[in-house]
């Protein structure tokens, strides 16, 4: 008789997967952005 | 009036949104503050333009920023839009 | 008396005029008039620019006495263009009739209709009716009917007033959004899925922007996904040699249920937590497939602009 691979069967596989996606735009403008807290009439 | 002893005196601070908000009403900080808002939105849009973004994600990067490099003792908008000394 | 005026260049108006006593009626047909020149008055947001065609059916009162005028304003928007900072709009349609009387306005229909929005998803047919009123630099719009197409499904919104300068909240229903749609605005490669969505997405509005707080997303009917030949799912095979049973499974997963909650903050950082139940044709066991997915909603939208607006720029360039 085979009941442990049928126990075995209905066990379901758990996949999880986490994604994490980060948008390059913020690097570039942060060093534009340096330049006006140097600028003491605009920071 | 300068912008740095607007700061100190307590009525200009910054706000998440990027720009200058008057903290106590004051008519030269007021006036103040129009002028320097006017010149950021200026420089935003001309960032905006060059990386190819929006000027709303580079005004909000942008109080990220001013806030974190507010100087002690200075104020800032906090996100229930209340005043307080950093 | 009757006349046909021509106001500086862009206002063409015909009227008539009934002086009795000491009150003036008449009645104004602005027709064609651009947007622009009205709003040329009013002070707009700096980021927002507007045009389109207009025709206005004016009834006065002018009360000599008592210096007092009222108005019945009835009219309609033919193709309402332009943008907010980089979302392009363009064909939009509106109507009002509305009611002045110093300092008041208030408008018993103001709705609009029809549209394209460019928001980095193509936001359609988007129909807003409501009651607006306007009293000084207070107004208050009482929306009683808001809906949209976008991804293949709709977007509404519940009857909620909307005042300006002051938070509001409600909850945004989705309906039949197709995950295909929404799968491709990540533009990756090796990854199809079918299947549609509705939710339910509870919202707030306030001055720091949107905030979406445990929107749930549930399958409409069963779906398949195949994530098969994807780069990023390859190298993780290869970096992870555990998990490649588990990712070979999703090569062909048919789903009977699928389940996802999302929140976004006002910044757009957005966290999407999917959980789905179905079964690989090759595999006996059934799958239980749970996918976290974190991103910031605005940039990406912002990014697709930025594509749209590319390809835009290039086609003008190939077809100059």
């Amino acid at each position: 008789c085979t009941p442990t691979v049928q126990v075995a069967a209905d066990k379901p596989v758990t996949i999880n997967l986490n994604v994490k996606i980060e948008h390059e735009i913020r690097i570039k403008v942060d060093k534009e952005l340096d330049k006006i807290i140097n600028d003491d009439e605009l920071f | 009036l300068t912008l740095s002893d607007a700061k100190s005196a307590g009525l200009l601070g910054e706000q998440a949104d990027g720009y200058l908000g008057l903290v106590k009403q004051n008519s030269e900080a007021k006036a103040l503050m129009l002028t320097v808002n006017k010149k950021r939105l200026a420089h935003f849009k001309a960032i905006a333009k060059k990386n190819k973004t929006s000027v709303a994600d580079v005004a909000a990067l942008a109080g990220a920023k001013f806030i974190n490099e507010t100087a002690k003792g200075h104020y800032i908008k906090t996100s229930s839009g209340t005043w307080k000394k950093k | 008396i009757d006349s046909t005026w021509q106001l500086d260049d862009a206002l063409s108006l015909t009227s008539e005029h009934l002086f009795d006593k000491n009150v003036v009626k008449g009645k104004l047909m602005f027709d064609n008039t651009p947007l622009s020149e009205l709003l040329a008055r009013a002070e707009l947001p700096e980021l927002l620019s507007l045009d389109g065609q207009m025709d206005n059916e004016i009834h006065y009162e002018f009360d000599l006495a008592a210096q007092a005028l009222s108005a019945r304003v009835s009219g309609q928007l033919l193709n309402g263009f332009g943008s907010y900072d980089d979302i392009v709009f363009d064909d939009i349609k509106g109507r009002w009739s509305c009611f002045w009387q110093e300092p008041q306005l208030s408008c018993e229909q103001l709705s609009f209709s029809g549209g394209e929005v460019d928001a980095g998803i193509d936001i359609t047919e988007v129909i807003s009716k409501g009651k607006f009123f306007w009293q000084q630099d207070n107004w208050s719009y009482q929306l009683g009917q808001f809906s949209a197409g976008l991804l293949g499904g709709a977007v509404s919104l519940a009857p909620v007033d909307i005042f300006s300068d002051q938070a509001f909240s409600g909850t945004l229903t989705l309906t039949h959004i197709s995950l295909a749609e929404l799968v491709a605005l990540q533009q990756q490669p090796g990854i199809d899925v079918t299947g549609f969505l509705d939710g339910e997405l509870p919202f707030s509005y306030d001055s720091n922007g949107l905030s979406i707080k445990r929107g749930i997303l549930v399958n409409q009917g069963e779906g398949i996904i195949k994530v098969d030949g994807n780069p990023a799912v390859e190298q993780l095979k290869q970096s992870q040699p555990g998990l490649k049973f588990a990712l070979d499974a999703l090569k062909k997963l048919h789903y009977q249920h699928l389940g996802s909650e999302v929140t976004m903050s006002p910044d757009g950082a957005t966290e999407i937590k999917m959980s789905m139940q179905g079964r690989n044709p090759d595999i006996a066991r059934p799958i239980h497939f749970n996918y976290l997915h974190q991103e910031n909603l605005l940039q990406l939208l912002r990014s697709l602009r930025i594509d749209s607006q590319l390809s835009e720029d290039i086609e003008q360039a190939i077809s100059k």
